[in-house]
């Protein structure tokens, strides 16, 4: 089924949207979740919570690209629940990329609440940034996928991504620096 | 501000460039074993040591029973009595979970090396309820049954029903003086005069004492005395209700309720043939509440008056091994005074049905696994379930299973003791084990089974004719030929086949055009016109014709617009060449954007002869053409045009 048609069914308040939305993205959305959280059940919870967030938002919006929509979702609410996973000594999945993100990212400060600003800023910083160093830092940081797992799929060796990614990062944070969009 | 919060600022990136970096699409993630840290080591060394101790006590053991198997499932002796005890056997075996070990060694090793490893996977408790609530869809049921009554009016059938005879619910029907509109939880019935129709009559469902209360559809009695509504609601006691409720409308001015009957369950379809109204209900069995001890746990209830009751047990049809606690319930009733014939099936769960004039066919998708070493190829199969309803009962014909997902009814067609179906086959491939949340990749193509249904063995089939990556879109079968419109995205194929011979079935097709079609309509006299997305994604109709080896496309009507891809929301007029429909046109501006159009087709043209404002989603905007006028009804409102 197309993406223009399950939306569709989201118009038409019919449930079915939400069958129709596991069978073509279910395992997309549970990878997306299962990166961040661990463990399995609440990767499953997480993204069952994501199908109700993507029922509540469709009408009125009408997504362009269903498939990241509902991908996005998915992520918040994973992030969300990592929190607590985390409280309880669980998971650490993606603990490892949020520290590393985080932890040079707060050297500048805290980014500025201006979310266009921060829009603008940010997609003009991946698109400076050549092809694979930008897929590289999407996959650690909005896949969470592990350095290894990178690594393998560009050939690479898990301590030349370690680098690209820290290069990578540092610059980011500079970016939003000079722009002025850490306080 | 904590970490989380930084990793969130990635909320504002382009989509393109996370799907860029979708590990499913470019670069195929490799599952790697990291290199074990200090810790892992050590948390290793103490999960072999465990391990070590395990096999050691394993042969100290001896013959303790370890290897015993375990077998826990629950006895359910005790309800034989029951009138449902066949039904408790296989919900039993069903819902049981199956023991986590295969014996006792496996048990106590699992819990040793769960010591070591520092935690466990919490296999958990069960079953659990077998999914949400399902959707509500399509069809309806109805009416006809000839009987007297009435003001004289007589009944004419609007609805493009998929099979001629076999009525389908829909929210507008008519009579030669009435049309009668489902506006929301309101029947409105509007005079037949031209410029001069007004409303004569409403009648609005109670649905104050109930939550998410819809009215879906209705049908008219062929006397035009009854209109017979399908609602759904939910019930804190019994859950997700269908009620049929049966209106008095031979006075359209004081328009009375005169039955009503409730099954528990969501709505799924339903038909009339004959004056015999088949439902088809969705029903969810809670694993977690079930209570062998009380029928109303596991048992559909009917209220037919008298208070819920659960279904007579020789009303039920089940199948030998259940496979799903989701069922369609099919239950039978006179059309008109909504009394029950008894006959109750359970059936696999199914979204809607195709009505052949004897048979319903349900469909059923599953996965199917199969390993090769640590690659899990997982292909989607359909099993389609039949029900003979042209005698007193239903009776479960069988059932075959096809490789793919069938689109929607109208990808099925029985025709002279075949049933043809056109199927999306679709496999994915991922690494299993560790890996479960790995992007793996996925194709799709298109086949055409025909299966033989007297003993529902496929005789001949197509396999994989579309192009790489296409799936059906929309199908339609008129005898022994088909279209059928298949697409990746944008690009369309529309394909005819000859089904004459099912030894040497040939086909041709228009090759790549652009959109494709949601919806394929057999107008008449070798025509087919598709109603779809063009270019842009907004709305295309389009006319094809068999022309030689081609399928050509003849003309095209294209609007920057949204429209319903509900096909009762268009008005199919073959006789008058006219196709109506609601949309959402962004070439206007604010409530204007809310239209309908009427088109008429010519054979070499379409000519747009009605465009006008209309409010409503286009999905229940209904539009008929009586006697040079078209009248046009949405949500609260209500137009009558004259064609010229």
């Amino acid at each position: 089924m197309l993406d223009s048609q399950i939306i569709e069914l989201y118009f038409a308040r019919d449930e079915s949207a939400i069958v129709r939305t596991d069978e073509k993205y279910g395992r997309y959305c549970r990878a997306v979740a299962g990166r961040i959280l661990s463990d399995r059940k609440d990767a499953e919870e997480c993204v069952n919570d994501a199908y109700v967030g993507v029922w509540n938002a469709i009408p009125p919006k009408r997504p362009r690209n269903f498939k990241l929509f509902v991908g996005i979702i998915t992520r918040n609410i994973a992030l969300d629940r990592f929190d607590y996973n985390r409280a309880k000594k669980r998971g650490d999945g993606a603990e490892a990329a949020i520290d590393e993100f985080a932890s040079t990212l707060s050297d500048g400060g805290m980014p500025c609440d201006d979310v266009l600003a921060l829009r603008e800023i940010i997609n003009d910083f991946l698109a400076s940034l050549d092809s694979r160093t930008r897929i590289i830092f999407m996959r650690r940081y909005w896949y969470m996928c592990t350095v290894e797992e990178i690594a393998a799929g560009f050939k690479l060796t898990s301590a030349n991504v370690r680098v690209i990614l820290h290069r990578t990062r540092r610059r980011f944070a500079a970016r939003l620096k000079k722009e002025g969009l850490m306080r | 501000m904590n970490k989380k919060d930084y990793i969130k600022l990635l909320n504002v990136v382009d989509e393109r460039y996370i799907e860029e970096a979708d590990p499913g699409v470019s670069a195929e993630p490799v599952a790697i074993k990291p290199r074990p840290t200090k810790a892992r080591r050590k948390k290793s060394a103490i999960k072999y040591a465990a391990i070590a101790a395990a096999v050691a006590l394993c042969v100290t053991a001896g013959g303790l029973g370890l290897f015993l198997p375990i077998d826990y499932l629950p006895d359910v002796s005790m309800y034989a009595d029951s009138e449902y005890y066949s039904l408790i056997e296989k919900l039993n075996a069903y819902t049981y979970n199956g023991p986590e070990y295969k014996n006792n060694f496996q048990k106590i090793l699992a819990a040793i090396s769960g010591l070591g490893s520092g935690g466990s996977v919490d296999k958990d408790d069960a079953q659990g309820p077998a999914g949400g609530g399902m959707g509500t869809d399509d069809e309806g049921s109805a009416s006809p049954d000839g009987s007297g009554g009435g003001q004289g009016e007589s009944y004419e059938e609007i609805t493009d029903n998929q099979t001629e005879g076999v009525i389908e619910g829909d929210l507008i029907k008519r009579s030669d003086e009435y049309v009668y509109y489902l506006d929301g939880s309101a029947l409105k019935v509007f005079g037949i005069g031209g410029e001069n129709s007004q409303m004569v009559g409403e009648f609005v469902f109670n649905t104050e004492n109930y939550f998410n209360c819809t009215a879906q559809e209705f049908y008219l009695s062929e006397d035009c005395a009854t209109v017979t509504a399908v609602m759904t609601y939910y019930d804190k006691e019994c859950g997700t209700c269908t009620s049929l409720i049966a209106l008095d409308v031979t006075d359209p001015e004081d328009i009375r309720e005169s039955g009503r009957v409730t099954v528990t369950g969501s709505y799924a379809s339903s038909r009339v043939k004959d004056g015999k109204l088949l439902l088809a209900t969705n029903y969810n069995i809670y694993a977690h509440d079930i209570d062998y001890s009380d029928p109303s746990t596991f048992v559909p209830q009917i209220d037919a008056g008298d208070g819920m009751q659960p279904l007579p047990s020789e009303d039920i049809v089940s199948p030998e091994v259940l496979t799903s606690s989701r069922f369609t319930v099919v239950t039978q009733y006179d059309a008109t005074s909504l009394e029950s014939q008894g006959a109750a099936a359970y059936v696999s769960y199914s979204a809607d049905f195709y009505a052949s004039s004897e048979r319903l066919y349900f469909t059923r998708s599953f996965s199917e696994k199969n390993e090769s070493g640590n690659l899990v190829r997982s292909t989607t199969m359909t099993e389609i379930s039949c029900l003979n309803y042209g005698g007193d009962e239903l009776v479960g014909e069988g059932s075959v299973i096809i490789e793919g997902s069938v689109h929607d009814r109208y990808s099925m067609d029985e025709y002279e003791g075949i049933l043809r179906v056109f199927a999306t086959t679709s496999w994915s491939e991922y690494k299993d084990n560790e890996t479960y949340y790995s992007f793996g990749i996925s194709n799709a193509n298109v086949s055409l089974y025909c299966i033989d249904i007297s003993d529902f063995s496929v005789v001949a089939s197509v396999e994989n004719f579309a192009p790489y990556g296409e799936s059906v879109q929309s199908a339609r079968f008129d005898g022994d030929t088909a279209y059928v419109c298949t697409a990746i995205e944008l690009s369309d194929p529309v394909f005819f086949f000859d089904l004459s011979d099912l030894d040497n079935i040939t086909y041709k097709h228009t090759g790549t055009i652009e959109g494709f079609s949601t919806s394929l309509i057999d107008f008449g006299e070798g025509f087919s016109v598709g109603i779809g997305v063009g270019s842009y994604g907004y709305l295309k109709i389009e006319a094809y014709v068999e022309d030689g080896d081609n399928v050509a496309p003849i003309c095209s009507y294209e609007a920057d617009a949204y429209y319903s891809e509900n096909y009762k929301s268009y008005y199919i007029d073959r006789e008058n060449g006219l196709i109506g429909l609601g949309i959402t046109d962004y070439s206007y501006e604010g409530n204007e954007r809310g239209r309908y159009i009427l088109l008429h087709f010519d054979g070499y043209k379409f000519t747009e002869l009605v465009n006008v404002p209309l409010v409503g989603e286009n999905s229940v905007k209904r539009g008929v053409y009586v006697d040079g006028y078209f009248y046009m009804f949405g949500t609260g409102d209500f137009r009558v045009v004259k064609i010229a």
